[in-house]
């Protein structure tokens, strides 16, 4: 089921009234309806993966007490490494087993031998990325004895599949959601009215920004040969906005809805574009999952200490398997590869922590040094975004040695459909202003009541569903991140 | 949790009032400044499906206007037909496509079947009346409801752009450039769809629409002929010919009938079998545009003449 669908509209008044009128009475009833519910959120897209999800529930609530009944140190490694192959094993097969199978075949070509092996036409079930995590870093948490074991069956169940974040995340540690399955939720107004808000401007991101930018990078993308230079930096923008609007707008949306069951989960996205370097970009985008590589892939391999040469080989690992995660496509990894450039002299240089706060704290307006800073690293970003979004490296390297090229200095070519783009930039250079003005903010329109009167206020929250409403289209639109 | 439910109540309605206020005023403005004129030359105007679209070639027919729109059903030709002859008071004769697939029950799916319901109803929305969005509304819910932002959408852009120039959404000529007659028939395509076509049923609602725009034909006082253009004879719609003429005859029995069906084409001038391709919409319409020099629409037997005619085409 997808936030922005007319089902999600129907499932979340019915799922939210039961919640809160029909369970409220045991903590069990409630959690199982989150199961419940998360199950037929995750079935409306196909009901066959759910066992998928059950498969993995089950391996790890098992191996997670087997790690606390065990003291023996081969016993306890021997049930982690059980958890991590039966999780790796799934996400490998659905997710890489084309890629490896192809890139084996292309390297015996290479050397001169034909193989004909079969693939297979695998479909990959949604989510499977960030669910997988997510267990995953409950088992190594029970195992390095941070976390101990539930015995509560349901309240595990929903922790793994709690369907606001069941599918794009954010991907959540057990040491921050499955202690809330195990006390009451009280019902509080202005959590409620707050994950509403988070709800509307995750809807406005998705539906208004990414979907409408989606529109014109996907033109200028698929047909990259025959446009000039700056109409692929223009391409190239809106699919830094697409991307940008999809992913946190999807994250606005499962934190919000999380919050009107009285749940709180960890803030994905801060603002990231406004980032005055490449370690301060990566330390505000999609949080869950770089931290999540940080704690169980980078501070293992020896972090930041050590040798040069180690620093480098560790931030080179995680930033390729970061970019791996993200799909099985050389680019996805060239993009990883390109990112650990762009922040390996940042860290050979000690600088990597330098910009903590926000910037232009307390202040309207980034000073000259602050903007330069910002525009160099979102150019980065932007530079990077290509190998991202194109079809292959072949495609990037062309998309970009287009855009270095003297046609960079020709005007954007104005062809059908590129024209009527003046709405789309009017709405982004909007999101921009309301996003700058909220920079210090867990979320865009946090506290919102302290910023604008009430009447204000609704009129603000009307003009959004407006626009939501006038560009939600005949059909939802899927949300990127679903194919990882 | 009261006050929560009473604000979310309280908002959704002042959303819902706004959304059906600004669906009020668009349709206001955009009623008064549409504009669907046309050539201002164009006597003759032909209405239809893709039969039509394809098989009338105004280059080579004089005053002439084809109107015709692949996959439109009578519900959308209606609204195009009642404001273009408001507005196009030059026109004399008008055309309508009357062929047999339009009779069959598939029709209702062409007014509100989620494919054709998305591309034509935000185009016609603001002209369509209460009994029209009924229709849509009791057939396909989901679909109207999901087309309603669509709609709203490109009302508001209309305004924002000060477009109201329909005339570029009225259909028109098109060269069908390929030639897949021979293949299909030597695959058997024309025998597979005949099965689909056997049912007894027809589309209430498409003949209903046909008789509205009759209506709307006779109200600005223009003279009206329903025709058939020309067809394969291996066209699988054929097979539906008793229940066709039944129909034609029992409840169109008063307007005059054209029918250039067996107008003899060789396969190389069908795009397929039921539609002609450039080269054969090139030969029918310098035909037909023979015949109206001939005054076929003043002659007393009109289908006697066309059939001569098409004898003589034929010898030739």
């Amino acid at each position: 089921m997808l936030f922005n669908s007319i089902d999600f509209a129907i499932f979340l008044p019915i799922v939210f009234l039961l919640y809160w009128f029909v369970t409220n009475k045991s903590l069990k009833l409630q959690n199982l309806l989150v199961v419940v519910a998360s199950y037929v959120f995750y079935g409306w897209w196909d009901w066959r993966f759910l066992s998928l999800i059950v498969f993995s529930t089950v391996v790890d609530y098992i191996v997670g007490l087997k790690l606390v009944q065990e003291n023996g140190l081969v016993k306890r490694k021997v049930w982690l490494w059980l958890s991590i192959v039966i999780n790796l094993g799934l996400l490998g097969f659905f997710k890489y087993y084309n890629f490896f199978l192809d890139n084996f075949i292309t390297a015996f070509s290479f050397f001169g031998t034909e193989i004909h092996p079969n693939s297979l036409n695998i479909i990959l079930p949604v989510g499977i990325s960030f669910y997988t995590f997510q267990t995953l870093s409950y088992s190594i948490d029970v195992y390095k004895r941070k976390l101990a074991p539930t015995k509560d069956f349901i309240a595990f169940s929903a922790f793994v599949s709690f369907f606001p974040q069941l599918v794009a995340g954010p991907i959540e540690r057990a040491s921050n959601l499955l202690p809330q399955f195990y006390k009451k939720r009280t019902f509080d107004y202005n959590k409620a009215v707050d994950g509403m808000r988070q709800i509307l401007w995750g809807l406005f991101k998705k539906i208004v920004i990414a979907d409408n930018c989606a529109k014109y990078a996907n033109i200028i993308f698929n047909n990259s040969d025959e446009y000039n230079g700056s109409t692929l930096v223009l391409g190239a923008l809106f699919f830094t906005f697409q991307i940008y609007g999809d992913f946190s707008g999807y994250s606005d949306i499962a934190i919000g809805t999380a919050r009107l069951f009285g749940f709180n989960l960890k803030q994905n996205f801060a603002f990231p574009y406004f980032s005055r370097d490449i370690a301060e970009f990566w330390r505000r985008w999609h949080i869950s999952l770089s931290t999540w590589f940080r704690d169980y892939l980078y501070i293992p391999l020896g972090g930041s200490r050590g040798s040069t040469w180690r620093k480098v080989r560790n931030i080179f690992i995680i930033f390729m398997v970061s970019g791996f995660w993200h799909g099985a496509n050389w680019t996805f990894i060239i993009w990883g590869a390109l990112n650990a450039l762009y922040f390996l002299p940042l860290l050979l240089l000690k600088r990597n922590r330098k910009h903590i706060n926000n910037i232009a704290k307390e202040k309207y307006f980034p000073n000259l040094k602050e903007l330069f800073q910002m525009l160099v690293t979102f150019g980065l970003t932007v530079i990077a975004w290509v190998f991202f979004r194109a079809e292959n490296i072949r495609h990037a390297w062309g998309y970009l040695s287009e855009i270095f090229s003297v046609s960079l200095f020709e005007m954007p070519s104005i062809k059908q459909g590129i024209s009527s783009s003046f709405f789309i930039i009017v709405f982004v250079i909007f999101f921009i202003f309301i996003e700058w003005m909220s920079r210090a903010n867990l979320h865009t329109l946090e506290r919102l009541e302290l910023r604008m009167r009430r009447p204000l206020r609704w009129i603000f929250y009307i003009l959004l569903m407006i626009l939501i409403f006038l560009y939600s289209g005949s059909e939802a639109k899927n949300f990127i991140y679903f194919q990882f | 949790m009261k006050k929560f439910i009473k604000n979310s109540l309280y908002i959704t309605c002042i959303f819902i009032f706004m959304v059906l206020l600004t669906e009020l005023i668009t349709s206001v403005i955009i009623k008064k400044k549409s504009s669907f004129k046309i050539n201002p030359n164009s006597k003759y105007v032909i209405f239809g499906h893709s039969h039509s679209q394809f098989a009338f070639n105004p280059k080579y027919i004089n005053n002439f206007s084809n109107l015709s729109e692949g996959g439109e059903s009578y519900f959308y030709t209606y609204q195009k037909v009642k404001n273009i002859l408001k507005q196009n008071h030059q026109i004399e004769t008008v055309f309508i496509e009357f062929t047999n697939n339009q009779i069959e029950q598939d029709m209702n799916q062409w007014i509100w079947g989620d494919k054709y319901i998305t591309s034509n109803y935000p185009i016609f929305s603001p002209f369509m009346n209460l009994e029209d969005t009924l229709i849509l509304v009791s057939n396909n819910f989901m679909g109207y409801i999901g087309i309603i932002p669509n709609s709203l959408n490109d009302r508001i852009s209309r305004i924002l752009k000060s477009d109201y120039d329909y005339s570029k959404n009225l259909g028109g000529y098109e060269d069908l450039m390929r030639n897949k007659t021979d293949s299909l028939i030597a695959n058997g395509v024309s025998k597979k769809k005949v099965v689909q076509n056997n049912s007894n049923e027809i589309s209430e609602y498409n003949m209903k629409y046909l008789q509205k725009i009759i209506g709307v034909c006779k109200g600005n006082k223009v003279q009206l002929f329903l025709i058939r253009s020309p067809q394969h004879s291996k066209y699988f719609g054929w097979e539906n010919e008793q229940k066709y003429q039944f129909i034609l005859n029992k409840n169109f029995e008063f307007i005059e009938y054209l029918d250039f069906s067996k107008f003899p084409l060789k396969n190389s001038e069908f795009g397929d079998l039921e539609h002609l391709n450039a080269k054969g919409a090139k030969i029918f319409s310098e035909w037909f545009q023979r015949m109206l020099k001939k005054g076929l629409l003043n002659i007393e037997n009109k289908q006697e003449f066309i059939d001569n005619q098409l004898q003589e085409t034929k010898g030739l």
